[in-house]
Order: C-alpha cells, then structure tokens, then sequence
C-alpha cells in the first residue's frame, strides 16, 4: 500500500463519501439493534451503537461520525419499537459523533508509528462524548417523562458510552493491523 | 430482521397524505408539550388510542404502553418526590405527555411506509445525498445484520462444546472478534459501493431518474385537502383547551 504523508489533503470522491456514511449509518444501526444487554431502567437496554460511533470518529472522521452516529441510532430507534427516541437520538448521537470526531481530528496518524492514537485526545474525547450523552438525554428525557426517570438513566449512559470509548478504541486497533487500507478512508 | 413498524392497511390513517401527515405529527408532538391540563391532555391519547385500534389490528391497540410499562412505573415512582406543589397532576401528565408521544410516533411509523417518508422529506426539500445514505443505509441493515449473525455461529462453532460461554463477561469478551469480523467486513464494501455509486453515473450533473414520485396534477387535490384537513384538525385542537378553562 502507498505510505501517505501527513499534511497532504487527499482528493475523496462524493461517491466514496456517500458510500461510506451510508454503511457506517447501516453498521451503527446494527450495533444498536443486534446487541442489547438489559441495564438502563428507562431505555429497557443498552447497545453497542456507541462502540460504532466512537469507531467511525476515530477512524472516518467528525463528519461521517456524526452523520452515521445521528442516522444509524434514529433509524434503529423506528426499526427497533421505539421510535419516540429517533428525533432525540438523532440530534445527540450527531453531536456526540461530531464533538469526538473533532477532538481526534489531526491525532490520527498517517503510518504506523502515528497511528497510534494519542492517549490524552482519547481521554478527552470520551469524556467529551460521554458528557454530551448523559448530559442532553437528561434534559431530553426530562422534558418528556420527567426528572426522576431520567436521573435514573444516568447510570446507564455512562456505562454505555464506557463501553463505546474501550469497545470503539479495541475495535479501531484491530481494524488498523487486521486491515491497514482503512487509514485512507479518514476524510 | 425486522426493518420497519410499518403494518399494510387500508384504514384513513395509511391513506392520508404523508405530508400532511408529517405535519401532523410535529403538530401534535409540540401541542402534547403544552400546558392544557390534565382531560385535553387525557382526551389526546384516547383518541390516539383509538386512532390506533382503528389503523392497524386492534389487538396491538396497546403495544406501545407494553414497550413503555418499565418507563411508566418509573414516572410513577421517581416524580413525586422531586415536586412539592402537585405531585399527583404533574405525574399524571407526565405519564399522558410520554404514553401521548409513544402513540404519536408508532401511529405515523405504523401507517407510512418508509418509502414514502424518504420521498416525503425529498419533497420538503431533503439534499439528494441525505435520501440517497439512508436509502442505501435501509438495504444494508438488513444484510448487515444477517452477516452479523452468520460469523457470530461461525464463532460459536469454533469454540467447541467444552468452552460454551455461559458468564456475561464471557459473553461481551467473545464479541469483540465478532464485531471486528462485521466492521472489516463492512468496510471492505464501501470501495465496491462507491465504484458502483460511480458507474451508475452518480455524481453527473444530469437529472436522475426517480422510482416513486409524487405526481402533483394527479394527486394536487388530494394534497390540498388533506393539508386542509390538517389545518381543521389544528385549530379544533388549539381552540378546545378555553373550553375546558
């Protein structure tokens, strides 16, 4: 594979643009739908869409993260029998996805060496991602059922979003050594 | 995998204009955020669960309280205490406000075909490319998930009988390599797709061919009434709360 050099912006065609958030959004949405393990009281489950999310930040970029973060959780919400979460989780799975995406922008490295992600920047961003979760499906599910129910939701957000931070990182790691041309889909 | 709500019907509700329909719904999603009291609010969602008797088997007439019920005894619980003034009304609405929206949605998921929405939001002015991901996005859930579920038995076959996983944290170890095999997997598609997206001609400024439009000469009035409907609809509903007060 041609080793590219940092700094150089790569021409990435609409096509591949369009194609890439089209099966990231169809990835996130089978990690939210396939994977779900009975911990969150309000939610009924939590998922494995975050680990998705997380993935595509860290290795396709702030925009295709928050487009597929956003599409795939609001499509598997109406696919999955819950479809008054699918405007809430579209808006803040977008955030979420952009706000890591961003966070590692430029960590990223181009071989090898760099490739390996900067543990700081990964700190940040989970926190980052993690707070704007918890945070607006607080307020979210505040507005809509309450205080009480969406304190009690907490707990399980946070475990969600850990599990998408470690899964997303062991995820983005074994895809890098197990298939090293998905450095070139970063755009 | 199942990959819609959506339930075949010929009842008013399928029928009606998905664009009226879709303004509809963001009508009633901010009026059930309006403070008008407990029987406009109680009087909503029994019509919506009427409207949903009507529009699709009424033995599913409560299937979205059965997907709500952990929820509802949480609002039932946990929101007394945070209020001082009230707790029983405020409860009360908050479990009409949440079983309402529950309704709301799986009532317009129910009767609208997910086709049909996609060419709602192109009509209201959606970008080709935002319609063209989550077309694209919607024939690849299905198949994704079915690969998902074909190297998970591959897995589980590997691992023999003697190491058949029963504890949970053996359970979430076993599908990090299932969730490696599905990304890669999934990965290696977006160059083929891409190249496929590109020998159709995507990206060519020209006009694409379209599968399902909504023809307006044919179905203007059919539009314009059920807009005017809406607008009916609407305005009964703003006006009723001052009957109450």
């Amino acid at each position: 594979m041609e080793e590219r050099t940092p700094n150089v912006k790569r021409q990435i065609s609409p096509a591949f643009k369009v194609s890439s958030v089209a099966i990231l959004t169809a990835i996130t949405a089978v990690f939210t739908l396939v994977v779900r393990i009975p911990i969150a009281p309000t939610r009924g489950y939590i998922n494995l869409g975050d680990v998705a999310i997380y993935f595509t930040a860290f290795t396709l970029g702030p925009i295709t993260a928050m487009i597929a973060g956003a599409l795939g959780t609001g499509l598997a919400d109406i696919i999955g029998g819950y479809p008054q979460w699918s405007i809430i989780s579209f808006f803040i799975h977008g955030i979420q996805g952009f706000a890591v995406g961003a966070v590692m922008r430029g960590a990223i490295g181009l071989t090898e060496q760099q490739t390996k992600l900067s543990r700081v920047r990964i700190l940040i961003a989970g926190l980052l991602g993690t707070s704007i979760m918890v945070l607006l499906y607080y307020l979210a599910g505040a507005a809509m059922s309450g205080f009480g129910p969406a304190l009690a939701e907490i707990p399980g957000n946070i475990i969600q979003n850990v599990v998408g931070v470690v899964g997303g990182l062991l995820l983005t790691r074994a895809i890098y050594r197990a298939y090293p041309p998905v450095r070139d889909f970063y755009w | 995998m199942q990959m819609t709500l959506f339930q075949q019907g010929n009842s008013i509700f399928h029928r009606f204009d998905p664009r009226a329909k879709i303004l509809l719904l963001l009508f009633f999603l901010v009026y059930i955020f309006l403070p008008f009291g407990l029987i406009v609010h109680g009087t909503v969602l029994l019509l919506l669960i009427i409207a949903s008797a009507v529009s699709t088997d009424w033995r599913d007439m409560f299937s979205p309280i059965i997907a709500i019920w952990p929820i509802l005894i949480l609002i039932a619980l946990l929101t007394p205490p945070f209020y001082r003034e009230d707790p029983i009304g405020i409860t009360i609405e908050l479990l009409l406000r949440f079983t309402s929206i529950s309704y709301l949605f799986t009532l317009f998921f129910k009767t609208t075909e997910m086709s049909m929405i996609i060419l709602t939001l192109r009509w209201f002015r959606l970008p080709y490319n935002a319609a063209l991901v989550i077309t694209m996005a919607l024939r690849f859930i299905p198949y994704l998930g079915g690969v998902y579920h074909q190297i998970q038995d591959a897995h589980k076959l590997r691992m023999g009988s003697a190491e058949k996983i029963n504890r949970f944290y053996q359970k979430i170890r076993s599908l990090i390599p299932v969730l490696t095999s599905v990304m890669i997997y999934a990965i290696k598609t977006i160059p083929e797709l891409s190249m496929s997206l590109e020998h159709r001609g995507f990206g060519i400024p020209r006009k694409t061919s379209r599968l399902r439009v909504y023809k307006s000469l044919k179905n203007g009035h059919k539009l314009f009434t059920h807009m005017g409907i809406s607008v009916i609809i609407a305005v009964i509903f703003i006006l009723t709360p001052s009957i109450f007060n």
